[in-house]
């Protein structure tokens, strides 16, 4: 069964509220950019079919709501991702210093079973804006991605879809590759990753 | 022929929204009735009904409502004196030492974290009004000037005399010359402060800036917001507010007197179509009070809902789908690793809880899909959260918003104003700080401006806002086929982009559910219970979209007329002849108005909403 399914990466988007979570999935997902995005209420959901290394993937992103009271819907979100993006704006330093927190947040809550290893992608987002109101320089940024396992980055521009697609791509490629790495330290199916379906053998017991 | 016509139907509404005398008994009842089956778009009867329903205004005592709406406008005035004030003397240093320093983290001072904090919650507000309701220009517009409040007065307008403009609507407060609330803008002159500079260039239309840059050659360029009103504009006059500026007071000065709740995202989404419906009536003497209003709806609504905007309460980890027809909740559990935790502490009020009651609601009516989405994992936080949260306004075009709130505002009337205060007394109570404050223990006083809080948890029913609960239901079950025959992206997308309906469709079937009562306790005889029986079916004729206004309307008159009386008098006996089809309707009681129908013509429209296509 497992041989034949069609490839389900869960994509979870995490970061302070108006950094442009939306934003990015929307111009990844739909190529637009709107102005008139209203703040996300829990988590939005969409969806996008990628060809990585031949294979037919599709992504399921989800992306959620910055404002730190919704933080405790993390729970019903995070469980069972494949990867995590942490977004922030370059324009503002508080959005980034808040990416320890949404990572350690993100470990916490999602449990993954190699925390140490989780694939997470950092976005430095609006680098269109004029330089002088730049807030947090790329070495800044980099310097914390190291420190934190190496963690891919990329400086995009939603507005004027710069780097998106490449900082998506990744986080497929990335996800599709933990993924091979569990499946090749666990004999055993993964009951929680990907069809929900197949994977409740506990709810067999489920009548009426 | 005994039919309510559309023209009676609005005769009906403006007189119990607008007569100066009812006969107290079960006058409001009937009212909530009508309201459920949906309240006339005519000019200036929703915004009175729903004042009605939220508490705002006492149905009975009509004779204070002038003093009551001139009291909490004033209230409000006072609110805007004080809480909103222009950037101090430190603050504005604070920001220029700021400037000047390149390495913001470098050295903190306390002041200015404090002062970084305050401004984060009016920076997050000042993001989320911008872009409320953006499908509307409304919001972007100016706020029309008018002599009648100190908010919209134009700053060069002398004192005004009393009667000048307001004139027609007897129910209208009389109105009173105000001097302009200089320092009204002060909130929008922190942010400019703080912000350096504006991404969106709206700030800078009106702001501050002007002050600093003086006034001189603004003088025509900037009276173009306001448009009308009379005099020279001379420099304090720099354009009226937007309508998002308005609302943005609001949510500040409610977040400043709710401590305990703040500000969340998603209020500027509640509050929205409130202040739309306030602020678009064409009577001035209304619409010049849009602001404050509002405030007092929002606040209302707040009270009756403000356990959904409070983090600890979520309780999430435990929405899921109900015992019922899981036995085995160990896969369930495994999906929220706080469950063990917060279980224990099942929290019977916040979202969470919420989600489970609509879960359970499902469960009972539709087994099969409750079974179906549950194999699927699909949790309810996924798509109910949003709508439960922010009242559907995300699901739906605000036309049709405002059409659920109708009925959610007739059921949660019952929470809110209570079968036994019907009369003056209640008003008071939720104006002043009452000891229902401190039940749910959340909600703050702020010593200096405690007036108006949101007092939570003194709910007189057990199951609050159950229509909420019923209206997400049906939501779900009008499109189970899709449901059950979806997979799990499919479903979420669906449900998140939930497809254009019939909303009176809908809200039949909600009401369908709504009649049912909540999922387990002892029955309640209440206003459902009572015209179950008599105008169930009646209701879903009026509800279910007829094509023809006078079948609609003619419906939502046996609802009205087969109200208590009738409907007692039947209970329990047979099925009353309204509901079969041609049969007699009950004749509408005339009798209970202090007018005559034939005398109060309100102009024939269609009583119901159209259907979409
Ligand atoms: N200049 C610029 N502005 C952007 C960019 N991305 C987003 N924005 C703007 O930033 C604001 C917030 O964008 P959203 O995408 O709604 O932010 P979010 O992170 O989803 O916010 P929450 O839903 O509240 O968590 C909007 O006004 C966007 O137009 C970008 O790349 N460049
Ligand atoms: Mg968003």
């Amino acid at each position: 069964m497992r041989g034949g399914r069609k490839a389900l990466l869960k994509v979870i988007i995490l970061g302070d509220s108006g950094v442009g979570k939306t934003s990015l999935m929307n111009q990844y997902v739909n190529n637009k950019f709107s102005t008139q995005y209203k703040a996300t209420i829990g988590a939005d959901f969409l969806t996008k079919e990628v060809l990585v290394e031949e294979r037919s993937v599709t992504m399921q992103i989800w992306d959620t709501a910055g404002q730190e009271r919704f933080q405790s819907l993390g729970v019903a979100f995070y469980r069972g991702a494949d990867c995590c993006a942490l977004v922030y704006d370059v324009n503002n330093v508080k959005s980034f210093e808040n990416l320890d927190s949404w990572r350690d947040e993100f470990l916490l809550q999602a449990n993954p079973r190699d925390p140490e290893n989780f694939p997470f992608v950092v976005i430095g987002n609006k680098v269109d804006v004029e330089e002088s109101k730049r807030q947090v320089t790329q070495k800044r940024a980099m310097a914390w991605c190291q420190q934190k396992g190496n963690i891919p980055y990329f400086e995009t521009s939603a507005k004027e879809g710069i780097n998106v697609e490449q900082a998506f791509f990744t986080i497929a490629k990335n996800s599709l590759k933990q993924e091979a790495d569990v499946e090749l330290y666990s004999d055993f199916p993964d009951p929680i990753k990907i069809d929900g379906d197949t994977s409740v053998a506990k709810s067999a017991g489920c009548e009426c | 022929m005994a039919d309510l016509r559309a023209g009676d139907r609005i005769a009906m509404f403006e007189l119990l929204v607008g007569a100066k005398h009812l006969p107290p008994e079960d006058t409001f009842d009937r009212f909530r009735r009508l309201c459920f089956a949906g309240i006339p778009d005519t000019a200036g009867i929703r915004q009175r009904a729903w004042m009605l329903l939220l508490g705002h205004l006492p149905f009975g005592d009509r004779a204070r409502w002038p003093a009551v709406l001139r009291e909490r406008r004033e209230v409000y005035f006072g609110f805007v004196g004080d809480l909103i004030t222009p950037p101090t003397e430190e603050e504005l240093a604070l920001c220029a030492a700021q400037l000047r320093d390149e390495s913001p983290t470098a050295q903190r001072n306390p002041k200015w974290d404090r002062y970084v904090e305050e401004m984060t919650l009016v920076d997050q507000i000042d993001m989320d009004v911008r872009r409320t309701l953006p499908d509307l220009s409304f919001f972007q517009m100016p706020v029309p000037p008018s002599a009648l409040s100190p908010l919209t007065v134009p700053a060069d307008v002398e004192v005004v005399d009393a009667d000048g403009a307001g004139a027609g609507d007897t129910s209208a407060p009389p109105t009173h010359g105000f001097q302009p609330l200089p320092g009204r803008r002060g909130l929008f002159d922190r942010i400019v402060a703080f912000k350096r500079d504006d991404d969106f260039g709206a700030r800078s239309r009106a702001s501050g800036k002007a002050t600093a840059r003086g006034t001189t050659s603004s003088a025509n360029g900037d009276g173009g917001g306001s448009g009308g009103g009379g005099g020279a504009g001379d420099s304090p006059r720099r354009g009226g507010d937007l309508h998002w500026e308005a609302i943005e007071r609001i949510l500040y000065i409610f977040a400043k007197l709710n401590p305990g709740i703040g500000y969340v995202q998603g209020m500027n989404e509640i509050l929205g179509p409130l202040y739309y419906v306030l602020a678009t009536n064409p009577a001035e003497e209304w619409r010049a009070h849009a602001e404050p209003d509002a405030f007092f709806l929002f606040t209302a609504l707040m009270s009756e809902f403000r356990d959904h905007f409070i983090r600890h309460l979520d309780n999430v980890a435990s929405p899921r789908y109900s015992k019922l027809s899981v036995p085995s909740t160990a896969s369930l559990e495994s999906l929220s690793m706080a469950a063990a935790d917060d279980a224990e502490h099942a929290n019977e009020t916040g979202i969470g809880e919420s989600m489970n009651r609509l879960m359970r609601k499902l469960a009972r009516v539709d087994p099969e899909l409750h079974q179906n989405l549950n194999h699927k994992r699909i949790s309810p936080v996924f798509f109910s959260f949003r709508w439960i949260s922010v009242l559907f306004t995300q699901e739906f075009p605000l036309p049709d918003v405002i059409r659920i709130w109708d009925a959610v505002f007739a059921d949660i009337a019952e929470d809110i104003v209570g079968a036994e205060s019907l009369q003056a007394e209640h008003l008071d109570s939720s104006l002043a700080l009452d000891g229902r404050a401190g039940a749910s223990g959340t909600a703050g006083v702020d010593d200096a401006a405690g007036m108006v809080l949101v007092a939570g948890g003194g709910g007189r029913r057990e199951h609050k806002f159950e229509f909420v609960i019923d209206f997400a239901c049906a939501m779900m079950t009008s499109v189970r086929r899709e449901l059950l025959e979806g997979a799990f992206g499919d479903n979420i997308k669906l449900l998140q982009q939930y497809p254009l309906q019939d909303v009176d469709a809908l809200v039949g079937k909600a009401w369908e559910y709504h009649v049912m009562g909540p999922d387990q306790g002892p029955q309640r005889l209440d206003f459902g219970d009572m015209i179950k029986r008599s105008s169930m079916q009646a209701f879903r004729r009026a509800a279910m979209g007829m094509s023809s206004a006078a079948m609609g309307v003619s419906s939502a008159a046996s609802i009205a007329s087969a109200g208590f009386g009738q409907a007692l008098r039947d209970r329990g006996t047979q099925e009353p002849q309204a509901e079969r089809e041609g049969g007699p309707r009950p004749v509408f009681d005339l009798g209970m108005f202090t007018r005559p129908f034939a005398g109060a013509k309100g102009g024939r429209r269609r009583g119901m909403r159209r259907r979409r296509p």
